[in-house]
């Protein structure tokens, strides 16, 4: 009696061991499943390069968010002469064109308004003067900048049920710091649409997050070493549902006299922005918001770029020339410094 | 004498106290089993990720593959000439990373961009509409900047 119910308890026990290991079989092979390759792809859009990272996703539904970029872009980019910003800045002055992205120029035009013009998208005489990041790049005269001041005013842009419009003639637009952002946000619309939640996607520096890894974990976003190489980065930031976008000054420039005219071009002088900054990096869930509130805060400088960011509620990372990183309240428990490379991590309160 | 002190062993492990005259609840062959289990199980979940953590360069133009790279498989610098929207260029691959080593274009920012060493890194060259991409090793899920 006594032996058999011994028996009965070592055949369960048995029994249980075999299961717990055919569970584990099982758990480990979803497990190898569930982290099974996201769907990955490169394009170049938006004059950068556009890498999506889609978890459930397929090629079609990347080929989907590129091509609805692609017309996008077709539309707000005055690098096409047939693009409707192309034909706004042809029509300044005498009439507006109905635009499908209206709410790209409202938002551009209240970061104008809110950051003082620090943020201007009329500045594109003045950029297409330096032609920074082209073969005709060039510093020029003193004269030449200011002779092309006068057309440079967010004042110009007339925004009226659906139609934008140039006041003055000569004025031109150039969305160039809001379009990438725009692009990013643009690309998780359609993720979402596709039943999708979790993926990220980067155009050049400007990043859109869908929820979070598959199983819950954050994406890990690394902020760029502004004294590094192109996939050198000062510290990371680990975030769920957001866009990134970062404005830095080591990029794209033009060399005279061994002086270095970097392309952020503040509306108020044409000049390259000298406002003790190197790099701000800005966190909000608005994509277009983050890639115009990066530029107006690099133009700004720290103090009233932190407050420009308060006001939106957005959150920031500030880099200046010192080497001190300064991180906003709201994500300072999502930013880890790298040890080592001589950076100095300030929190702002 | 051994195989009962390896058994009371086990069952220490186990957090389990018995008496040394009573049948064991788990048999070290039941042990046997679940680690050989969950050995295979594991492995399972090695394999598939195994085919992604060597590096792994791919060389694009435009949206077309050109050239791809098992950079832990280079043994000897190789220099490679590329041509693409007018512009010259050379990619240099050594083991265990790749970089633009020359391009005609303006800004040349993608031989500015360095060494790629690391899963997600990247090189772009925008004029010439040129790329490498590193995949394998996990490091980042991007970068902003």
């Amino acid at each position: 009696m006594a032996a058999s119910l011994k028996k009965a308890g070592m055949f369960i026990y048995r029994a249980a061991a075999l299961l717990t290991a055919a569970g584990l079989l099982l758990f480990s092979a979803s497990c190898g499943e569930k982290g099974a390759e996201p769907y990955g792809g490169q394009d170049y859009v938006m004059g950068t390069l556009m890498t999506q990272t889609i978890y459930g996703g397929n090629e079609e539904l990347a080929k989907k968010a590129t091509s609805e970029i692609r017309v996008m872009e077709a539309a707000i980019s005055n690098k096409f002469n047939t693009s409707e910003v192309s034909k706004i800045s042809a029509l300044a002055g005498s009439g507006g064109v109905e635009s499908k992205y209206f709410d790209i120029y409202k938002l551009a035009v209240d970061v104008s308004v809110k950051s003082g013009g620090a943020f201007d998208i009329t500045i594109a005489p003045v950029v297409d003067l330096w032609g920074i990041g082209t073969p005709d790049a060039r510093v020029p005269s003193r004269e030449e900048i200011e002779g092309l001041l006068p057309f440079v005013d967010y004042g110009f842009v007339k925004l009226e049920d659906g139609t934008v419009s140039l006041t003055k003639e000569g004025a031109a637009l150039d969305l160039g710091s809001i379009g990438k952002g725009a692009a990013a946000d643009l690309a998780l619309s359609v993720y979402r649409d596709a039943g999708i939640s979790s993926a990220i996607v980067a155009v050049g520096g400007s990043i859109g997050v869908l929820g979070g890894k598959p199983g819950g974990a954050p994406f890990i976003i690394g902020v760029r070493d502004p004294k590094g190489g192109g996939n050198d980065y000062l510290g990371t930031l680990a975030l769920k549902d957001i866009s990134v976008s970062t404005s830095g000054s080591y990029e794209r420039f033009v060399e005279k006299e061994g002086v270095r005219y970097h392309h952020i071009l503040d509306p108020k002088t044409g000049y390259p922005a000298d406002s003790g900054l190197v790099s701000v990096t800005v966190v909000h869930e608005n994509g277009a918001l983050c890639d115009a509130l990066s530029t107006a805060c690099f133009v700004l400088g720290l103090e009233k770029g932190v407050k420009l960011l308060d006001g939106y509620g957005a959150n920031g990372i500030f880099i200046d020339k010192e080497d001190k990183v300064f991180v906003t309240k709201g994500i300072q428990s999502n930013f880890e410094l790298k040890d080592g490379l001589g950076y100095e991590l300030v929190k702002i309160e | 004498m051994a195989a009962g002190r390896r058994k009371g062993l086990i069952n220490g492990v186990l957090g389990m106290k018995r008496k040394t005259n009573t049948i064991a609840l788990i048999r070290l062959s039941d042990i046997i089993i679940i680690i050989v289990l969950a050995a295979v199980s594991f492995s399972f979940l090695f394999l598939r990720t195994s085919g992604n953590e060597g590096l792994v360069a791919a060389v694009l133009v435009g949206k077309e593959e050109v050239y791809s790279f098992d950079l832990e498989k280079i043994e000897e610098p190789v220099v490679l000439p590329l041509e693409s929207e007018g512009i010259k260029l050379s990619i240099r691959v050594e083991k265990g990373k790749i970089r633009f080593e020359s391009s005609e274009c303006p800004d040349k920012i993608c031989v500015n961009t360095g060494w790629l060493v690391s899963k997600g890194d990247t090189a772009v060259c925008l004029p010439a509409r040129a790329a490498i991409v590193v995949s394998g090793r996990k490091k980042l899920d991007a970068i902003t900047g």
